[in-house]
């Protein structure tokens, strides 16, 4: 069990997000689970799903040192980094939130490393309840 | 002169991912407390400021810590992302220009040598050895498990080296490659997990003795082992051993030394790896460079367990200290 594994998300950081009095979506706040900091491009995919229901990378944002940005223009990011031990914002656009009462959300977040030829796949899985209930 | 003490603050991920400790707490240990030399950084992990260019300010605080602690920059770990990008692979030129970024920080760190990846292909150290002999910075490519001293991808790097007439290239040998047995906190882990004791030891000296993978997985299959017990035997995949005798032939190739560990028991012995050896043999070369602590141990341990980082490298550099100076 690596570090990251174990400390990459912190199951309260999972909240429902509350826009004008709507309840939007919800956000994940994740460290990087690898051992070091990473030009966003390098981030392949990431696929969240609640309860179930799979939420593709098209219907989430990603903000990390103060801007916010798609997956899609991540893909040219070599720049801008997703830096070791650094929260970052992933935001799933989910009408509704998540509701009242205990739910799963299991999280896969897929990484390119060059030096092993391959992408590293982070998965994990949590009960969350953060609207009580 | 002897061969120096260094720590590799790979040793600490766990703790400064965690937000305990910071690179200045780092630093501090390693000069006050383990009264070691050499600092080693990876420097996308522990940056010194913003990766990949600090600032004035950023550096001057390094290199005031340094002075502070007594410290000196042993090694700075790059790594060279050709798959920067979805839709193709980095080209030579692009491959040298990151290469480039770490030398070029290495410098600005005080930093002799920088940690070039295993897999990074020769021709890009090849090309890169202009800028590294301009900035004074040295290229070691590390040998790291399961790659051997004597496989054909090394052997035909140090012929590019060799010809090159180049003393900026050279390789860094990771001590992961003088694995002899499985830990013992890996072996802990297995007997809860309901190995048993007598196939254990039969591993190991399937281990001691080096035959090869692919034989010790039909010797496992023979004697039906049990899953717990099988994972003992599949993580030998990725350590091969190497005669620490090989090292003679690399001597004045050698820029530095990754003392890869995983377990450090209380009376200060690594319980998986052969230091006595190659350090004996480091000696009689000659070798007057670092050897830097780098604990790799983190995952042996459970979700529920604390790692104790900051005292597995103080036991690592106990023993190191005992092999350099005796």
């Amino acid at each position: 069990m690596a570090t990251y594994e174990k400390y990459a998300i912190d199951p309260n950081d999972i909240q429902t997000v509350v826009k004008n009095g709507v309840a939007t979506g919800f956000e994940i706040k994740a460290k990087i689970p690898y051992y070091r900091g990473i030009s966003l491009s390098l981030i392949e995919d990431v696929r969240i799903w609640l309860d179930g229901r799979e939420f593709t990378r098209d219907r989430m944002t990603f903000t990390v040192g103060g801007e916010t940005y798609t997956f899609d223009e991540m893909e040219t990011m070599a720049d801008l980094r997703w830096e070791y031990g650094e929260k970052a914002t992933i935001y799933v656009d989910c009408p509704g939130g998540i509701f009242l009462g205990t739910h799963k959300v299991d999280i896969m977040i897929a990484i390119r490393v060059s030096y092993m030829g391959r992408t590293l796949q982070y998965k994990q899985s949590f009960f969350v309840c953060p609207m009580g209930g | 002169m002897s061969i120096k003490r260094s720590v590799s603050f790979y040793s600490y991920q766990e703790a400064y991912y965690k937000g305990d400790c910071t690179l200045e707490d780092m630093i501090r240990f390693t000069g006050e407390t383990l009264k070691a030399e050499g600092v080693e950084i990876l420097a996308e992990q522990t940056p010194v400021g913003r990766f990949p260019d600090p600032t004035d300010e950023d550096v001057d605080r390094w290199h005031s810590w340094m002075e502070k602690y007594n410290t000196k920059p042993s090694c700075l770990d790059s790594f060279i992302d050709w798959y920067l990008y979805k839709n193709r692979t980095l080209t030579l030129k692009e491959q040298v220009k990151q290469m480039e970024r770490d030398i070029r920080l290495a410098r600005r760190l005080g930093f002799p040598v920088i940690r070039v990846l295993c897999p990074v292909r020769k021709e890009v150290v090849e090309a890169s050895i202009p800028i590294a002999e301009y900035c004074g910075v040295k290229m070691g490519l590390e040998v790291h498990s399961p790659m051997k001293l004597s496989a054909r991808w090394i052997t035909e790097y140090m012929d590019m080296v060799v010809k090159s007439g180049s003393k900026y290239a050279g390789i860094i040998p990771d001590f992961g490659i003088f694995m002899m047995r499985p830990a013992k906190k890996q072996l802990d882990k297995a007997r809860a997990g309901g190995a048993g004791d007598e196939v254990l030891s039969q591993i190991i000296s399937w281990c001691e003795s080096h035959i090869p993978f692919a034989e010790m997985v039909a010797n496992a299959n023979a004697l039906g082992v049990n899953d717990a017990e099988m994972s003992v035997v599949q993580s030998f995949a990725r350590n091969v051993f190497t005669d620490p005798e090989e090292l003679r032939a690399f001597a004045p190739y050698i820029f530095h030394c990754h003392g890869k560990f995983y377990d450090m028991d209380e009376n200060c012995r690594e319980t998986s790896i052969d230091y006595e050896n190659p350090i004996r043999v480091l000696r009689e070369i000659g070798y007057e460079g670092y050897i830097s602590s780098e604990f790799e141990g983190q995952r042996l341990y459970g979700v529920d367990e604390v790692c104790d980082e900051f005292e597995q490298v103080r036991r690592h550099q106990a023993m190191l200290k005992r092999l350099v100076e005796n």
